[in-house]
């Protein structure tokens, strides 16, 4: 774990994280603006699927929707982009084959390290977001968002574990990076398909992102009941990804 | 020693340039064109409302073609820059652009040559995917007439066009980015921006209020209210973007030789 530690320390002082955070700052800045006036139709809509005629729910829907899920289909995968292959095509995974550490191990090490930098990320975002939008948000209840949000987190470490796995099974990075981005883009794609068509709602459970939504159906105020078994589900989704993606780090060859 | 032309440093990259991943992309973008004309018309009507009235568009033709042409950026865009992190940002993580540029070649023809290829494929794959489009509209013509065939073609080679042209303009910054996360970090960035407009319209459409010249330079859907014009001048777009693409690269490879970052 010590390892993982100095890994997670290592990335969050990357550029790329700190760009990563520019753009989280920039989407927290940038939907009270958005969010100002929303049309009748665009009201009407959501209060249907959701059965909240609140404008908070309005908001809700266009955070996770709008924002957070688009979030989740790019940072995690390009987090996760580096994981393994990079040390292998730069010449550092021989170096690392001496160590007493197999490739399955470093690569569950490195895994969780990038998960945490996409938590950190995350639950910064949330927390700044928590801060700025009372009093910009019609209606905004910074518990509810923080419940709310804290499920949809567990997507967003679904999604990094995910993307490590899928580029370390295809075995080039740019291929890699490609195959995931499609994969998550289709996940992100289908999340709230089963609010808007309910007679699919249970076939879309199976989908992690929708998951991640599920406290859309509960804004009065998130009970444990509706968060705690899709938080479960997607805990045990996230660990056997991770074992998958640590059999085909097997395969990897320095 | 016979000394190698442009061209020929061309079709010697155009031969190792990765196929699987074009070929993929272009599979997935007819595959979701296929599930959008399959599954979307399936949708309550007040989610397809939501998108006719939210995009400005006529009928559940629009709704469609407009989901269609999302099938044509996305993978277009992504599999460019996929692709395009080869020609420089890991040949040079991976220590190897030393020595590619050790050979006797011109920096800039080296970087142009390496980076035609991949935005020829890009190209393969928007064409394809927008024939897929054209094709799916022609086929479903009963669920409205607001977007013809021809159309549905011309706006989705104006996003191929759009796309081929911004993954040859990343490639400047590409030359002199020393990390390829950074480099896909600055692309999708760029990607997200071109789709803030859309957003903006369906949430804010006051923001266009008086604004009508920029509403139709930005805003996505718009391709679709003037789908006649673009049944001629998406392909014209395309066929202006190659020759742009081609000067974008050569622009990069010269950025490159005056810089100290190889």
């Amino acid at each position: 774990m010590h390892l993982a530690l100095l890994d997670y320390r290592a990335t969050l002082r990357e550029r790329k994280t700190w760009l990563a955070a520019a753009m989280l700052v920039y989407a927290v800045l940038a939907i009270p603006i958005l969010l100002e006036r929303p049309p009748a139709h665009v009201r009407e809509a959501i209060a249907a699927w959701f059965g909240d005629a609140d404008p908070f729910a309005v908001f809700m829907f266009v955070w996770i929707d709008l924002v957070m899920n688009k979030v989740v289909a790019f940072i995690p995968v390009l987090l996760a982009s580096g994981v393994l292959l990079r040390e292998r095509d730069t010449g550092v995974l021989a170096l690392l084959a001496a160590k007493p550490i197999s490739m399955p191990r470093y690569f569950v090490l490195r895994t969780l390290s990038v998960c945490a930098v996409m938590l950190t990320l995350y639950a910064a975002t949330q927390l700044l977001a928590a801060l700025w939008f009372p009093g910009r948000v019609a209606g905004f209840r910074p518990g509810t968002f923080l419940a709310a949000m804290s499920l949809h987190a567990f997507s967003a470490v679904f999604v990094t574990a995910f993307a490590a796995t899928v580029i370390v099974a295809v075995g080039r990075r740019g291929a890699g990076v490609l195959v995931a981005l499609m994969l998550v883009g289709l996940l992100v794609g289908l999340a709230l398909v089963g609010f808007y068509q309910p007679a699919w709602y249970t076939a879309t459970l199976a989908n992690p992102l929708t998951l991640g939504a599920l406290a859309m159906r509960d804004l009065a105020g998130p009970r444990p009941a509706t968060l705690i078994p899709p938080m479960l589900a997607l805990v045990g989704m996230t660990a056997v990804t991770i074992a998958i993606g640590a059999r085909f780090a097997r395969r990897v060859e320095a | 020693m016979q000394t190698l032309t442009f061209l020929d440093h061309v079709r010697r990259e155009w031969r190792h340039t990765p196929r699987r991943g074009p070929l993929l992309m272009a599979l997935f973008g007819v595959a979701c064109v296929l599930f959008t004309h399959l599954v979307l018309p399936l949708f309550p009507p007040r989610a397809i409302d939501f998108m006719r009235r939210g995009f400005r568009l006529e009928d559940m033709a629009g709704v469609l073609a407009l989901n269609d042409l999302m099938a044509v950026y996305f993978p277009t865009f992504f599999v460019g820059l996929a692709s395009s992190l080869g020609v420089v940002l890991m040949a040079r993580e991976e220590h190897r652009l030393e020595l590619l540029l050790a050979k006797p070649v011109n920096v800039g023809d080296f970087v142009a040559a390496r980076a035609l290829p991949v935005l020829a494929w890009t190209a393969l794959v928007g064409v394809t995917i927008s024939v897929a489009c054209g094709l799916a509209v022609a086929l479903h013509g009963g669920v409205g007439t607001s977007v013809s065939p021809y159309g549905a073609l011309g706006c989705g080679l104006a996003l191929t066009a759009l796309a081929i042209v911004l993954i040859a303009l990343l490639q400047l910054p590409f030359v002199r980015i020393r990390d390829p996360f950074t480099g896909l970090m600055v692309a999708c960035g760029l990607w997200l921006a071109t789709s803030i407009p859309t957003a903006v319209l369906l949430y804010r459409p006051d923001a266009f209020e008086g604004r009508d010249a920029l509403l139709h330079a930005i805003a996505m859907p718009s391709l679709l209210w003037h789908e006649a014009t673009l049944a001629w001048l998406g392909p014209l777009l395309l066929v202006l973007a190659a020759p742009t693409a081609v000067l974008l690269a050569r622009a990069a490879g010269r950025l490159l030789e005056r810089s100290d970052a190889m």
